[in-house]
């Protein structure tokens, strides 16, 4: 008995840190839908593993943003709903200099987390009052704010436009 | 034409530079714009890519759907694979991406494509063995033709690309010729500048030459020039000027005249630099200035006029020329004149006086004339009737008769000596041959001697003579001419006077002199006569037939004033004539008078 409570308290501060990370008051809760995103790297804030993962109530229970922009892919102006990527990375603590955003068809594009301090790019879920499909541009699409800043009409800003974000790798 | 071609190289050719310069700048602007357009690409012209990424995702949606349908692959990665497949292909069919597959010619595959959607989707849920040749067989066509208009895409761009190459070097050669022509139009501009500069440098140069010329001609003028402002400042002050007011230009170049010198702020000075400032000319002529280290007062010319700026008057000019031996030299032009008016008054007063002697003399000898036809005609008319007389009754006279008239004319005769006596003593008078001999002699003998040679000569006539008691009448004279003098004055008194009055002779000392006054009854004609009594042949109104020759009183005159006495006319009481002789007492001349006293002792 002695014996097997000197184990147990030999494990227990090995085992607490991680409880502590995955369980602790400041830890996200667990997603409970479908995985929607999965946040990797440099973050303090995560649910499984070290990483964020999400499902669609998480991220809409994230401060919901909107903006009007054309596209370079589509014809007119289009009204996106989603959340702000820099509320995103707070809310996982990330702590890095730059995001490598990647799609559903492996599309890997780095961007600088500066980026998106400067500019409002947004997190879409939602256009023209619909929800982006998997199928379509969905379920995330990262939508830069381009009307509205002469710089981003440009080829450079174009292939950041992730759509079908599946992943986000902090570094 | 010279002019015209200055005006042209001046003013035209640098506005045309100009205007090339600027239509040459613009173009450029123009088309640097052009070629900023065209240098972006847009997301749709990177179709090679959209394409190539669609045709990975229906080949990899093959693969998966053959390895599903061997049961290898889990239901997941099939749906994502779909999904994807999905993705890329509505990329392709919507907006930018559909009009450049129609341009490309494979619209009809994406259509095609689209129609066989609801058949696909069935099959993939249910995927067989079976199934999978119909798969293949919706997807084969779709392949073919991303895979054709992936080929078709990449000639495009490359075609899109090299033409917009070949419009930007285009562009940027018209740039590079516009940029040659700019620089050419700076370079003429430059060289415009530059002449213009140096035509500027060469003016100024001129400029500065005629200014210098001109101060020279002011510095170098005699005539003091100095310059105001309208605040009465002075700004030009020639060495002139500092030689005449004594002060050097740098003292008072920028002051006000009244501070620099008393001279202006004379009255009229002041008002002539007013009206110049008005825009009047004033000119002051000979004005006295007191320059300093002076005794006397220089003269100055002051001429004041307008400094105009076109129709604006900016100050005025001073011209002060010293003109004190100008008027110097007037004054003794002046001087020498009034001396020389003088001269000729006083040569024109003696010719006047010589005129007045030439026409006395002709009187006098008018009066000689007049005188001589009748005092010496009536003498000798007498003594003609007398001899008639005598020889017509030759025979009945008796000696007595024939003696009164042989008196008679003796008589006649002997006034004819007289009168030519008295006129040669007048004569020898003039001639100054009258010899005076003067001696102490008592004028009261001389006075009884001729009182009874009077009273044989007319006996009816009463002569009263009174001597003065007390007083000596010793008088210094010749005795024959102070006789002459008083048997004149004497015979005139009886003769002017009626027969029945009296004449008086009256002696007294008078101081200095002995006077014998000569009174008888009578007026005188006028006063006028008074002096001309005195006058050679002379003859008063009263004197008409009566003998005489108008030489008496001037001959006594003489003869006093040749003794050192006078004949005078007394003013006296009316009705009364009196002449006074006055002749030195003898007392004056102590030496005489003791010759006298000697002289008497024997007698």
């Amino acid at each position: 008995m002695q014996r097997f409570f000197q184990v147990f308290l030999a494990i227990v501060p090995l085992c607490f840190p991680v409880m502590a990370q995955e369980h602790g008051p400041d830890a996200l809760p667990l997603p409970k839908g479908p995985l929607i995103l999965e946040v990797d790297g440099a973050l303090s804030r995560g649910n499984r593993d070290g990483a964020a993962h999400f499902d669609m109530e998480m991220l809409k229970a994230l401060p919901v943003a909107q903006l009007e922009t054309s596209t370079a892919v589509t014809d007119g102006t289009r009204r996106f709903e989603g959340f702000l990527m820099r509320d995103l990375l707070d809310h996982v603590g990330a702590h890095g200099s730059s995001v490598t955003a990647i799609a559903l068809n492996d599309y890997a594009i780095e961007i600088d987390i500066e980026e998106f301090e400067r500019f409002d790019v947004l997190v879409a879920y939602e256009m023209d009052g619909e929800a982006l499909l998997p199928s379509d541009k969905g379920p995330l699409w990262i939508v830069y704010p381009r009307d509205r800043h002469k710089e981003l009409q440009d080829i450079r800003y174009d292939y950041r436009w992730v759509w079908q974000l599946r992943w986000l790798e902090i570094q | 034409m010279s002019r015209f071609v200055r005006a042209l190289l001046g003013i035209a050719l640098p506005v045309l530079t100009i205007l090339i310069f600027v239509l040459l700048l613009a173009f450029s602007l123009m088309r640097l714009s052009d070629i900023e357009k065209d240098m972006r690409i847009e997301a749709t012209q990177n179709m090679l890519w959209v394409i190539s990424r669609a045709h990975i995702a229906s080949l990899q949606l093959s693969a998966a759907a053959a390895e599903q349908a061997a049961g290898a692959l889990d239901e997941e990665l099939m749906k994502l694979r779909y999904d994807v497949f999905l993705s890329r292909m509505a990329l392709l069919d919507d907006g930018p991406q559909r009009r450049r597959m129609e341009e490309l010619g494979f619209a009809h595959a994406l259509d095609a494509l689209r129609s066989s959607l609801p058949e696909l989707s069935g099959l993939m849920t249910d995927l067989t063995p079976e199934n999978l040749p119909r798969i293949q067989a919706i997807l084969f066509p779709y392949n073919r033709a991303l895979g054709q208009a992936g080929n078709k895409a990449m000639v495009a761009e490359w075609d899109g690309l090299g033409n917009t190459l070949d419009t930007s070097r285009e562009q940027l050669w018209q740039i590079i010729v516009s940029l040659i022509g700019i620089s050419l139009a700076g370079a003429a501009l430059c060289g415009h500048f530059l002449w213009a500069i140096r035509d500027a440098r060469r003016r100024t140069r001129l400029l500065d030459k005629e200014k210098a010329f001109s101060e020279l001609l002011i510095g170098s003028s005699g005539e003091g020039i100095v310059a105001v402002d309208n605040q009465r400042r002075c700004t030009v002050w020639n060495e002139a000027a500092e030689r005449l007011f004594d002060q050097p230009a740098n003292n008072t170049l920028g002051r006000a005249l009244a501070d620099i010198s008393g001279f202006f702020e004379v009255g009229v000075i002041g008002k002539a630099v007013a009206a110049a400032l008005e825009g009047r000319s004033a000119s002051l002529l000979d004005q006295p200035f007191f320059a300093p280290k002076r005794a006397g007062p220089l003269y100055v010319d002051l001429r004041c006029f307008s400094l105009r700026d076109g129709a604006r008057i900016i100050g005025a000019i001073l011209l002060i020329s010293d003109v004190t031996e100008r008027r110097e030299a007037q004054k003794e032009i002046a001087d020498h004149r009034d001396h020389l008016e003088q001269l000729v008054e006083a040569r024109t007063r003696e010719l006047d006086a010589a005129l007045t002697r030439e026409r006395a003399t002709a009187e006098l000898y008018r009066n000689f004339g007049t005188m001589i036809s009748h005092q010496f005609r009536t003498p000798l008319a007498i003594v003609d009737s007398a001899l008639q007389r005598l020889m017509r009754r030759r025979d009945r006279l008796t000696p007595d008769e024939i003696l009164e008239r042989g008196g008679n004319a003796r008589q006649a005769i002997a006034r004819l000596t007289g009168l030519v006596e008295s006129t040669l003593d007048a004569a020898r008078l003039d001639a100054g041959q009258i010899e005076i001999r003067s001696k102490p002699c008592d004028l009261a003998t001389i006075i009884a001697d001729i009182c009874a040679r009077q009273a044989e000569q007319t006996p009816g006539r009463a002569i009263s003579v009174d001597i003065a008691e007390g007083g000596s009448t010793l008088a210094y004279c010749d005795p024959i001419h102070a006789e002459n003098i008083l048997t004149n004055l004497v015979t005139n008194a009886i003769k002017y006077s009626p027969e029945d009055t009296e004449v008086s002779i009256t002696l007294a000392a008078t101081g200095d002199d002995v006077e014998c006054v000569v009174a008888n009854k009578g007026v005188l004609q006028n006063e006028e006569e008074r002096e001309a009594l005195f006058e050679r042949y002379f003859r008063g109104s009263n004197a008409e037939g009566r003998p005489g020759i108008g030489v008496g009183l001037y001959m006594a005159r003489a003869l006093a004033r040749l003794q050192g006495g006078d004949v005078r006319l007394l003013h006296s009481v009316s009705g009364t004539v009196q002449f006074a002789l006055l002749l030195p007492c003898a007392a004056r001349h102590p030496g005489a008078l003791k010759t006298a006293l000697l002289e008497q002792e024997p007698a």
